[in-house]
């Protein structure tokens, strides 16, 4: 037996009070214990129930859109995970939200539509501070077009984000100009442009990279693109106060197979100003079935519509009153032909049938706010043929997606 | 009675401007019609979330325009930089495709601050507090009032009048300056005389931004020069009251325990020969000056308006604040210089 | 309290930018680019608590910030007169130009009273034994002498002292010795910017007044060989183990037998007796009249003489 033991005769009653608080204490650490495991459970169930509410709609049915009537859509969930968002845009097959950020990173984002993460691009050898892509649409074969107005250039990404080409001039794509002062370009070649450097780089395959002075910066400002369904792209371009134009770039050009010989005939309408036929900062251009063009005149507040043939025909939204506008930035166009235009700082959607001789304002939908909804500074709108609106939500942060 | 009069003068100048949303005072900044709907864009008459009645707080209302895209104006506040090329009808061009702002930028700035001859766009290290979020106003106040005005919050239109017609007279002024900033507790105002022709980006075609400032007229007098170049410095000592000295300042002290000695920021150089080498027509000028524009060192000279890529190394970044405080430090007290830590200096003193 | 704060601060930002902190003309003191941060070591645009938007109102208080007893900043200790052999810790060996408030460990009996309020200097361009003005608005203070923006001088000596342009010749600034003394031939340039009257430098100067420029009796004749009448050499024989210091390899200069700064020298008997004329020499708080030499009583005369 060990001499040091110690056996309950040799205790004190002030050591018995010791170990008295010793095990009120022991007790003590223990009910601490529970509870804290007790909160933390409590955290994982409140975690997973705020999960559940967020999580996103399931899919809704393919509904035919209702014929003959109108009523506004109603809100359905939200994509959270993009900065200051202000283009969206969907793929051909409408599986996939495009997304332009302005804050943080500055990125395209892909969603699916659920509104889970896909992915992330932008315009090779950038960082945030040199970039800052605003509008973007999709052609049928699925390529992205995204203008940046930093770089003053339309950038073109395969459907997952690879860089493909970039238009830096009406007139003059990357792989023309890389291609023109390296005796040709062979698939597999790559090739990188940003304004804020001299030089242009590409890498023919199996040689190391090399340069070549950057053109001088195109004289033009893309901002809006829009690509109907046979590849003809209509792009507004704000270059200078004294040059507001809307461009048309024919479909066999945007669909030729490669850009190396880039020569569009030069085809816009519009100039600078507030009267008819006039713009001040124009965003989108939109055509209806009938072959009309509706451009959102951002600074002027109003649409501004065009024939075919690049004629001025009317304007509309102006004043105040039920359908007047604010700053109408992005827009798109149903299969009904109702134009849906983003009013920024009117921070709602107003929707016009344009069906007819005469738009018709029909109704708006959302207000300013922050709750499922509500919009924060909204700026550009996609639809999808089911009958689902995503609206970019800029300052919530958020892709909205509603439905009807 | 002074508010009503201006509210007055407000209404008059509302019902008077002719239509539309663009360029009176500039852009949609005037120019409202009889019956205009750019007041619902921007505020509520009962329902406003934001104070001035406004649909929300700056600076999201003014990017939607200013900001990176640029949707709807051609100076990209918040990268500090010219959105557009001016190749067509105006002349002088407002500004130059990606040139630099000449107030710098609020999130990134495109600034040669190290005289390197490149300009890089990247995250400012310091700005003026925009988005609601409060610091000190350093130095506001009369002399002996402490370090300055704390939890003082501001906006873009706490400086930026964006109704226009901003003058105490309702005249247009430079870049839309409010007569007296708001909350600056300042009583009688500064009108800052608008530029004949608006240019918003600096000169240096790499973006160097010293010799840079408010634009005097060229070919005016020498004291209505001094006197324009004075307006300047005496709206920013609106706020920064005790940064107003004029020439002798680093020799006499003010009587303020922080702010003693202090370096001019309004009046000339003490001597002629400070930056003339001679007085021919053009005269001759010190290079270490800068292009010069302007003759005077007003707060301009050195800082930025908005904010800026400076840098601040060794003791430049851990120069205690006016209150004491020596945190933040490093690069967050780049104070919204022009160039990285104290080139500014070096520019006019050549050590 | 704020002073205290604004001091540590300083030697904060200092000892966080060691680094090339070692030679006269570097660290703080030169050196600039065009993007220089080192400004701010020492200036505060707006809230400067100095004249010359200092951040301290005494230009000595804000040297000791650095070069003082207990500053970090800097191995010379100027204050003690002791290059540190390590910064801060008091011990080493005596710098070149004496100590402010000690040297050798031992009280200062004189100094160059630095502290910006003697404005007069002897000799200075009127005869020996007189007191005449300096330039204008000129008050003593390390920087009446010293370059804190660097200098093309030994020792960042400034370019115009006195309204005078010095030139003296760097020799050791590449080695950054503090403590070896290696004096430059052109040494008394500093000195004779405001004591003129005592760089009489003609032969005979001693014991003829026609080569003299300056009147007050005969002098000492400045920047001559140590040889001259067969004297020893002071800074390899010396006398009794005290040796002095030549300029260039056989100058006697003005600091062969004075500090710069301050001597702890004492003076008795005779020695202690005031200026030819009368008067006290500035900066003596002392009985004793030691007038920065480099010995005790007039041991810096035996040395070479060796009487």
């Amino acid at each position: 037996m060990p001499e040091n033991k110690v056996t309950e005769h040799d205790i004190h009653p002030a050591e018995m009070e010791v170990e008295k608080e010793e095990k009120e204490e022991n007790r003590r650490r223990l009910l601490l214990l529970v509870l804290l495991l007790l909160l933390a459970l409590l955290a994982c169930v409140a975690a997973l129930f705020v999960r559940y509410l967020r999580r996103p709609a399931p899919l809704p049915e393919m509904v035919p859109l209702p014929v003959d009537v109108n009523y506004p859509p109603h809100y359905l969930f939200s994509i959270y995970g993009v900065d200051k968002p202000v283009g969206v845009a969907l793929s051909p097959e409408e599986d996939r939200i495009y997304v332009t950020e302005t804050g943080g990173e500055r990125l395209v984002k892909i969603f699916d539509r659920g509104g889970d993460p896909l992915g992330s691009f932008a315009p090779p050898r950038t960082t945030p501070g040199e970039r800052s892509p605003v509008y973007l649409a999709t052609d049928s074969t699925g390529r992205v077009f995204v203008t940046d107005r930093l770089q003053h250039t339309l950038f073109v990404y395969d459907p997952e984000g690879n860089f493909w080409d970039a238009i830096l001039a009406p007139d003059l794509t990357l792989s023309e100009y890389v291609s023109k002062h390296t005796n040709g370009l062979q698939p597999g070649d790559t090739f990188a442009y940003n304004q804020f450097e001299s030089d242009v780089y590409y890498q023919k395959t199996g040689e190391s990279e090399q340069t070549l002075p950057a053109p001088d910066p195109g004289g033009w400002a893309p901002l809006g693109v829009r690509i109907d369904e046979t590849g003809r792209m209509l792009l507004t371009d704000v270059a200078t106060e004294g040059f507001n134009v809307v461009r048309e770039f024919p479909a066999e050009v945007i669909m030729a197979p490669s850009w190396q010989e880039f020569n569009p005939p030069e085809r816009m309408f519009g100039s600078y100003g507030q009267g008819n036929g006039e713009f001040l900062f124009p965003n989108t251009a939109v055509p209806d079935s009938q072959g009309r063009i509706y451009v959102t005149d951002g600074n002027n507040g109003r649409i501004s519509a065009w024939d075919g043939q690049g004629s001025f025909l009317f304007n509309f939204g102006q004043g105040s009153g039920d359908g007047a506008l604010s700053l109408p930035r992005g827009a798109a166009m149903d299969a009904r032909d109702r134009l849906y235009v983003v009013d920024a700082v009117g921070q709602d959607v107003k929707v016009y049938d344009v069906s007819g001789p005469e738009p018709n304002f029909l109704f708006a939908f959302g207000d300013w706010g922050m709750g499922d909804g509500q919009f924060n500074y909204p700026n550009d709108i996609a639809l999808d043929s089911s009958g689902r609106l995503y609206v970019a939500d800029r300052e919530n942060d958020r892709i909205q997606v509603w439905s009807y | 009675m002074k508010l009503k009069l201006i509210l007055a003068i407000g209404l008059l100048t509302l019902l008077a401007l002719p239509t539309g949303w663009a360029l009176a005072d500039n852009g949609p900044h005037g120019g409202y019609t009889a019956t205009t709907d750019a007041c619902a864009g921007c505020h509520r008459a009962h329902t406003a979330p934001a104070a001035r009645l406004l649909v929300d707080t700056m600076p999201e209302l003014c990017f939607s325009c200013h900001g990176s895209t640029a949707t709807g104006a051609d100076t990209n506040v918040e990268d500090g930089v010219y959105a557009e090329r001016d190749f067509e009808t105006e002349a002088p061009a407002e500004g130059d495709v990606n040139r630099g702002l000449k107030a710098g930028g609020f999130v990134n700035a495109l600034m040669d601050t190290d005289f390197d001859g490149v300009a890089t766009s990247v995250p400012v290290t310091s700005s003026h507090l925009n988005d609601g979020s409060t610091g000190t106003a350093w130095g506001n106040g009369s002399i002996g009032s402490g370090a300055g005005a704390a939890n003082f919050s501001l906006s873009c239109a706490s400086c930026h009048d964006p109704h226009g017609g901003a003058s105490t007279t309702g005249d247009a002024t430079y870049r839309l300056l409010r007569a007296i900033p708001i909350d600056s507790g300042a009583a009688i105002g500064v009108n800052v005389a608008d530029e004949a022709n608006k240019i918003y980006t600096v000169s240096d075609a790499n973006n160097k931004y010293f010799g840079e400032g408010y634009p005097i007229t060229p070919g005016n007098t020498w004291t209505a020069m001094d006197q324009q170049e004075r307006e300047v410095s005496n709206w920013c000592a609106q706020c920064h009251t005790r940064y107003l000295a004029d020439s002798g300042s680093g020799s006499t002290g003010s009587g303020d325990d922080i702010f003693t000695f202090r370096h001019m920021s309004e009046g000339t150089p003490s001597t002629c020969d400070s930056c003339h080498i001679d007085f021919g027509s053009p005269p001759t000028l010190r290079t270490t000056v800068g292009p010069e524009w302007h003759h005077n060192v007003e707060c301009m000279t050195c800082h930025v308006a908005h904010g800026t890529t400076a840098i601040a190394g060794g003791y430049a970044g851990t120069v205690e604040w006016p209150d004491g405080a020596t945190a933040p430090n490093g690069d967050a007290r780049s104070s919204l210089l022009r160039a990285d830590n104290r080139g500014v200096c070096q520019r006019c003193h050549g050590k | 309290m704020k002073k205290l704060i604004l001091v540590t601060v300083v030697v904060l930002a200092l000892a966080l930018a060691m680094v090339g902190l070692t030679s006269a003309n570097n660290g703080p003191h030169g050196g600039y680019t065009a993007t220089t941060d080192a400004c701010a070591g020492c200036h505060r645009a707006h809230t400067a608590a100095g004249p010359k938007l200092l951040i301290e109102d005494s230009t000595f208080a804000l040297c000791m910030s650095c070069h003082g007893s207990t500053a970090t900043g800097a191995v010379t200790n100027v204050n003690d007169g002791v290059l540190e052999a390590v910064a801060g810790s008091n011990t080493g060996t005596p710098l070149n130009g004496g100590g402010f408030t000690n040297y050798q460990t031992a009280a200062t009996t004189s100094t160059h009273d630095v502290s910006e309020t003697v404005t007069d200097a002897w000799g200075n361009g009127v005869d020996r034994g007189t007191l005449a003005a300096l330039a204008a608005g000129e008050a003593l203070g390390c920087a009446s002498c010293h370059d804190p923006h660097g200098s093309p001088n030994y020792r960042i000596i400034k370019a115009t002292i006195n309204g005078n342009a010095v030139t003296v010749t760097q020799v050791d600034e590449g080695a950054q010795v503090y403590d070896a003394e290696s004096w430059p031939a052109d040494m008394s340039n500093v000195c004779a910017a405001c004591h003129e009257a005592y760089h009489e430098t003609a032969a005979n100067v001693g014991s003829d007044t026609a080569g003299q420029v300056f009147g007050g009796g005969y002098t000492h004749r400045i920047d001559m060989p140590y040889n001259y009448g067969g004297n020893a050499n002071p800074e390899t024989v010396g006398m009794g183990g005290y040796t002095l210091p030549l300029g260039g390899t056989d100058l006697v200069v003005c600091n062969t037998c004075h500090l710069s700064h301050g001597t702890s020298a004492q003076m008795t008997g005779f020695a202690d007796g005031g200026p030819t004329g009368g008067g006290t020499l500035p900066g003596n708080t002392t009985a004793t009249d030691s007038a920065l030499l480099r010995l005790d009583n007039r041991g810096v005369c035996e040395v070479c003489h060796q009487k």
